[in-house]
């Protein structure tokens, strides 16, 4: 037999084998159990997509396009996409084979190359040696065969939807983008969206003018059908979501359409406004008639409990935009506001996870009295707030300050958005006797109401940039997007993308260092705005000398020449404060740095060493004291 | 008490006597702090996390780990200890298991006393410190694996020196498999699927799989396939070099 030697030299290339395989194995066969513990989740499916993933009815056939060998020098892209490509395993592993994933590598020149631009995939440039660089997800309808099972191929008449490029900047939203590409994948047709405005959301095909964001995106989600208010009769049950939008000088027939509607289990998002800084009508038209620009749907909130005041503004101070003004100065507007998450509803879906909604001059909502209705708040102000006509609000448009002139808070924080609740009645009893007509709701009918127009034009939450991977790019400033998104999501029925909407970012700033810096600005900005009122002193002192000049001839021109050597001087002084106050601001941020530096690189170091002495000492005492 | 808690307690004990586990401390903190705080620029960076902190982490092991471990065995057969030690009333694997043990145990103690980093990062912001405690116990892990391939080539030489140049040569390559630039090294030579094999044998992979905040059983069973297989080859080594 073998001798031990032999055996344990055997036994030894058994272990290397063995555990080569083991660990190849649990890599590439077992299914992926895992413990997220990120303070997010941001590995882990949200119900949301699960549900999706898990309602798909026809298999998909999902290829990511990566290309492999230009990414070499980019180990930020390459790692995206190992985050991307391990979201797409999660959800391949959840979708009980309904989706089918292919990483393809389009090399240069190659018919993965063109099938990735004839999906409409946007390469970018900055690859190795100059390579275009593709990182895209195509997602096709598979047709589903008796047994389940699909040849992989995708057939006539398939739908093709895809993601141009997986941008890093957008990691935030990664989940949302893949689960509405499924979900719209999934969708026979889009729920349909009736509009109602008489503001230019549409845009203008004749200016060339597009319709504005909220309105296009909502477009990629659903069917938008502009509805006309002047032969509106009836809405029709197809729309599954209604929005009226700044409705003026609705007609009776369109209110009670509205009204009937809302009775008939109808879902209604209304947009009034005391002031809808994109109305374009004219403040006295050529007949004399008076417009304030405001809107209000007066009969249908009587009917539903609401009381609305289309000429009063909520001014809030402590949420202020800072805007520029024409003259190149910046301020804080009072009218403007940028709502943070403090100021939204965390118990309601449609605003659980926005961080900010940006408006501007809004009006309030509030139960009449004796209203039998809910009103349950989505925004509100802080209680910094005030009300004021909408007319000062209009006056002021150059000079917010003059807004703050005379604040008093009111103590009390007023709602913004909302949605109302009820039974409501309707609005036209004396229409009762029409066949269909409906007098009462059966059981709570619902709407939400939000007492601003403005928050949904680009200029209040869009901006357009150039990415650093492609061409121009909107970047939301605001979640004002999002929020109707959600609206128009939590009232058609699919509610499953709501819930991935708006993950936090994963910046974690330094906030101590944060703070820091806006005391320290500040300070400097209080000292600045001292010094320079002393210079405004002694440039208006120097102005009054100037007449007096030629009235007293030489003896005042010395005097306005030491006026201004002082002057002169004292800029120079002042200068020099302005910098060293702005030295000794950066220097508390950096000497906390230095503590830091110190504590962790020289302290806990210390502290070890003293104690190996302290420790090592008492040990040979205590030797010493036994020999 | 079991044999390898003894045989651990007597190790873990015999670190503290001598200055050398305070040299080693100290070394590990000032080079992890100088490393985070000015290769890592994380004061500057202003992100509250400890990214800069634990991506130096394998390659302060790759120093530290083979010097803890190298004494292990080299010391105990250069000293003539060792027959001594395999006399007493205990297997090798016991004897082996307890002196892991007590290296991995100095380890995590150099690990804890890094905590004044996790405090300052609390205290400059609020980081998600469900990754921190998952970069922590990945953290462990990998010094647990770098220190049993150590136990186990310190039992196959003599020389302390030795034992020390093979750990690091064997760790620097368990790092390096995996990494985008040796991968497209071997991408020519290799069959694509023996290529992801290595990727999958890679050491900093696992680490940083679990470093993002996700515990994956595939990555635990990695570092505990990886720590076992390592000690259990170095159990055969000894028992090799007893038998005549």
């Amino acid at each position: 037999m073998f001798s031990r030697r032999t055996r344990l030299i055997g036994a030894l290339f058994l272990l290397v084998v063995a555990s080569v395989a083991l660990t190849l194995g649990s890599s590439r066969w077992m299914r992926a159990t895992r413990i997220d513990l990120t303070s997010d989740r941001l590995y882990t499916l949200t119900p949301g997509t699960v549900r999706i993933v898990e309602k798909l009815r026809a298999p998909l056939k999902l290829t990511l396009y990566f290309s492999e060998h230009s990414t070499r020098d980019l180990p930020q892209l390459r790692s995206y996409e190992q985050r991307v490509r391990e979201l797409l395993q999660e959800m391949v592993a959840r979708s009980h084979g309904r989706l089918r994933l292919q990483v393809v590598d389009p090399v240069p020149y190659s018919d993965d190359e063109a099938s990735a631009e004839g999906n409409g995939l946007s390469p970018i440039s900055g690859g190795t040696n100059g390579e275009r660089v593709f990182f895209g997800l195509v997602g096709t309808t598979l047709p589903g065969l008796q047994d389940g099972e699909s040849d992989g191929e995708p057939h006539p008449g398939a739908k093709t939807l895809a993601i141009p490029l997986f941008d890093p900047g957008r990691e935030t939203f990664l989940e949302y983008d893949i689960a509405k590409l499924l979900y719209e994948l999934n969708e026979p047709a889009k729920p349909h969206i009736g509009v109602i405005s008489s503001l230019p959301v549409q845009g203008n095909p004749v200016l060339g003018e597009e319709p504005w964001t909220v309105i296009r995106q909502l477009g990629q989600l659903f069917e938008v059908k502009t509805l006309d208010p002047n032969k509106l009769d009836r809405i029709g049950d197809d729309i599954q979501v209604l929005l009226v939008i700044h409705p003026k000088h609705l007609s009776d027939a369109a209110q009670y359409a509205i009204d009937q509607y809302v009775l008939r289990g109808g879902h209604l998002v209304a947009f009034v406004d005391p002031y809808s800084e994109l109305d374009t009508t004219p403040f006295v038209d050529s007949n004399g008639v008076i417009d304030d620009h405001n809107s209000d749907l007066p009969r249908l909130f009587t009917a539903w409990g609401v009381q609305f005041d289309p000429q009063k503004v909520v001014l809030d101070r402590s949420r202020a935009l800072r805007i520029e003004l024409a003259d190149n100065s910046a301020a804080n507007h009072p009218a403007m506001l940028g709502l943070t998450g403090q100021e939204l509803n965390h118990g309601d879906v449609t605003t659980a996870s926005l961080q900010r909604i940006n408006l501007s001059s809004v009006g309030y909502l509030d139960l009449a009295p004796k209203a039998t209705s809910r009103l349950i708040p989505l925004m509100q102000t802080t209680s910094d707030a005030e009300v004021v006509p909408s007319q000062r609000v209009r006056e002021s448009t150059t000079d917010p300050n003059a807004l703050l002139d005379g604040y008093k808070a009111d103590n009390n924080r007023y709602v913004v958005a909302a949605r109302v609740r009820g039974t409501f009645p309707s609005a036209f009893p004396e229409f009762a006797k029409r066949p269909g007509h409906i007098a009462q709701a059966n059981g709570n009918a619902e709407v939400i109401l939000v007492a601003d127009t403005d928050l949904l034009t680009d200029r209040l939450w869009v901006s357009y940039s150039q990415s650093l991977l492609g061409p121009l790019q909107l970047s939301a400033l605001a979640n004002n997007g999002d929020f109707i998104t959600n609206l128009a999501d939590n009232l058609s029925g699919s509610s499953e993308l709501l819930s991935i909407h708006g993950r936090t970012s994963s910046q974690r700033p330094f906030t101590r260092v944060l703070a820091l810096q806006a005391a320290a600005d500040q300070k400097f900005l209080a000292k600045k705005q001292e010094l320079q009122r002393e210079l405004a002193v002694t440039r208006s002192r120097l102005s009054e000398l100037q007449p007096a000049k030629a009235a007293r001839g030489d003896s005042a021109g010395a005097e306005q020449k030491a006026e201004i050597e002082q002057f002169l001087q004292r800029q120079l002084a002042i200068n020099k404060e302005l910098r060293d106050v702005q030295h000794q601001l950066n220097a508390e941020i950096d000497a906390l740095g230095m503590r830091l530096k110190f504590i962790n690189i020289v302290l806990v170091p210390s502290l070890v060493t003293l104690f190996g002495l302290a420790y090592g000492w008492r040990r040979s005492r205590r030797n010493r004291r036994r020999a | 008490m079991s044999p390898v808690m003894a045989v651990a307690r007597r190790e873990l004990r015999s670190y503290f006597v001598t200055p050398v586990a305070y040299v080693f401390l100290v070394i590990f903190l000032v080079l992890a702090g100088i490393l985070t705080f000015y290769a890592g620029d994380f004061y500057d960076r202003g992100q509250a996390d400890l990214q800069p902190f634990f991506v130096m982490h394998p390659w302060l092991y790759l120093l530290l780990a083979p010097a803890v471990s190298m004494r292990m065995w080299a010391e105990e057969a250069k000293g003539g200890t060792l027959e001594l030690l395999l006399s007493l009333p205990m297997t090798i694997a016991q004897a082996m298991l307890g002196k892991f043990l007590a290296a991995w145990l100095f380890m995590g103690i150099g690990l804890l006393l890094t905590l004044p980093v996790w405090i300052t990062v609390n205290y400059l912001g609020s980081p998600d410190n469900g990754v921190i405690l998952a970069s922590y116990v990945g953290s462990w892990l990998m010094a647990g694996a770098f220190l049993a391939i150590g136990a186990c080539l310190s039992a196959v030489t003599q020389s302390q020196v030795v034992a020390f140049i093979l750990t690091m040569v064997v760790c620097f390559l368990l790092l390096l498999a995996g990494q985008p630039q040796v991968m497209d090294f071997l991408q020519g030579s290799m069959p694509r699927k023996l290529l992801n094999g290595v990727a999958h044998l890679s050491l900093l992979r696992h680490f940083e799989a679990i470093a993002r905040g996700v515990l994956d059983l595939r990555d635990l069973l990695y570092f505990l396939l990886c720590i076992a297989s390592w000690l259990t080859a170095g159990v055969l080594v000894l028992d090799l070099k007893r038998t005549p």
